[in-house]
C-alpha cells in the first residue's frame, strides 16, 4: 500500500475522533473541520514516523486539543465580541444560553436523542465553562493539567467545571439523569 | 466552590452524574467529504503568495526586494527634488548615523584591501587550500547542524506522543 493510501486509511479511522474532540472544544462545525484538517496535514508531514506508531491516536488527540485551544485563544477577542457579548449578564459574567428544557418529552427520547441533547447542552455552555469540562470529563485531564493548559488558576478551573456541571444538570433535567441510571 | 458552602457529597454525585452522561457519548461523525477535502488539500500545495516570505521562490524574493528598494530610492530622490530644504535638514539630523555607516564602509574597504594584499603575497596554492578547508569546515558544521536538528525534532515528536 502506498503512503497516500495508508494515510487515507488513517484519516478514515481517526476522522471522527479528531473532529469530535475539536467540535466539543470549539463548538463550531466549520472551525472544528478546519482544525481537524490542520491536524491531519500535520500528521501527514510526520507520517513516516507516525504510521508504525501504536500511539498515533494519542498524538492526534494531543495535537487536536492543542490546536483547538490555540484557536480559541487566538480568536478569543473577536469571538467574544461577536458571539459571547450577547450572553453576558449585567455584571459582565458569561451566562449560559437558554434553551427549552426537555422535561416534557424526555420519556420518549431514544438513546440517540439523549446523546444529541447532551451534545447540544454541551455546545451551548459558555466557552469558559465548556472547555475545562470537556478537558476533564472527555479528555481525562487532571485539574492541574487543565489549569496549566488554559493558563488559569486551579481554583478557577474547579469553579468553572462545577458551574458547567450544575448548568448541564439543570439543562438536562432530573428525568434524564434517571434514564441514564436505569440504563446501566 | 467551598465558599458557596457546597456539600462535598452532593458535588461528588454531580461529578458522577455528569461523567456518566458525557463518557457515554460516542464520537461525532466528521462532515461528509472530509476525507476527500483533506486528501485534496494534501495534494495541492499552498500557493507561494499565501506562504511566509522566507519560503517564496528565490526569484520572487529578489524581485520583491528590488522593487521595494527601487521604491525607497525613488521616494528619497523625489523628496530631495520636491523639498530640498526639508531633505537637507533631515540629512543633517541623520548625519551622525550616516557617518557611522560611512565608518563601517571604510572598515570593510580596509579589510578588502588587506585580503587583496594577502592574496598577492600568499600565493594561489595557499588561498585554494584555505578555501577548501573553509568549505570542508562549513560542510561539517552543516552536517552537525542537521543531525542536531533532526535529533531535537525527534525528541520533541516523542514528547508530543
Amino acid at each position: 500500500m502506498t503512503d497516500a493510501k495508508q494515510f487515507e486509511a488513517l484519516l478514515r479511522d481517526y476522522q471522527n475522533m479528531v473532529f469530535s474532540t475539536a467540535m466539543r472544544l470549539v463548538a463550531n462545525t466549520a472551525e472544528a473541520e478546519d482544525i481537524s484538517q490542520e491536524v491531519f496535514l500535520r500528521a501527514f508531514e510526520r507520517f513516516s514516523e507516525l504510521k508504525d506508531d501504536a500511539r498515533v491516536g494519542g498524538w492526534l488527540k494531543t495535537v487536536t486539543i492543542n490546536l483547538s485551544l490555540n484557536h480559541l485563544s487566538r480568536y478569543r477577542a473577536r469571538w467574544s465580541f461577536f458571539s459571547e457579548m450577547l450572553h453576558q449578564n449585567a455584571a459582565g459574567e458569561e451566562t449560559e444560553i437558554e434553551f427549552v428544557a426537555p422535561t416534557d418529552v424526555v420519556e420518549e427520547l431514544a438513546a440517540g436523542d439523549r446523546r444529541c441533547l447532551v451534545e447540544q447542552a454541551l455546545r451551548q455552555l459558555p466557552r469558559t465553562h465548556r472547555v475545562p469540562l470537556v478537558l476533564f470529563h472527555l479528555e481525562g485531564l487532571k485539574y492541574e493539567e487543565i489549569a496549566a493548559k488554559l493558563g488559569i488558576s486551579l481554583g478557577k478551573v474547579k469553579t468553572d467545571i462545577f458551574r458547567a456541571r450544575e448548568t448541564l444538570r439543570k439543562k438536562l433535567g432530573p428525568k434524564l439523569q434517571h434514564e441514564w441510571r436505569t440504563e446501566e | 466552590m467551598e465558599d458557596r458552602g457546597v456539600n462535598p457529597e452532593l458535588e461528588q454525585e454531580l461529578e458522577r452524574e455528569i461523567s456518566q452522561a458525557l463518557q457515554g457519548l460516542p464520537d461525532l461523525a466528521a462532515p461528509r467529504g472530509f476525507v476527500a477535502r483533506t486528501m485534496s488539500a494534501l495534494e495541492r500545495p499552498t500557493p507561494w503568495r499565501l506562504r511566509s516570505w522566507a519560503t517564496w521562490p528565490m526569484a520572487v524574493r529578489i524581485a520583491f526586494l528590488s522593487v521595494a528598494l527601487a521604491g525607497v530610492v525613488v521616494a528619497v530622490v523625489e523628496w530631495r527634488a520636491v523639498e530640498p530644504g526639508l531633505f537637507a535638514a533631515a540629512y543633517h539630523s541623520l548625519a551622525p548615523v550616516l557617518s557611522g555607516v560611512k565608518c563601517f564602509g571604510n572598515v570593510l574597504t580596509a579589510l578588502a584591501g588587506a585580503v587583496a594584499l594577502g592574496v598577492e603575497h600568499l600565493g594561489k596554492g595557499f588561498i585554494l587550500a584555505a578555501a577548501v578547508a573553509a568549505l570542508c569546515a562549513s560542510a561539517v558544521c552543516a552536517g552537525f547542524g542537521t543531525i542536531f536538528v533532526r535529533f531535537a525534532l525527534a525528541r520533541s515528536g516523542r514528547s508530543q506522543l
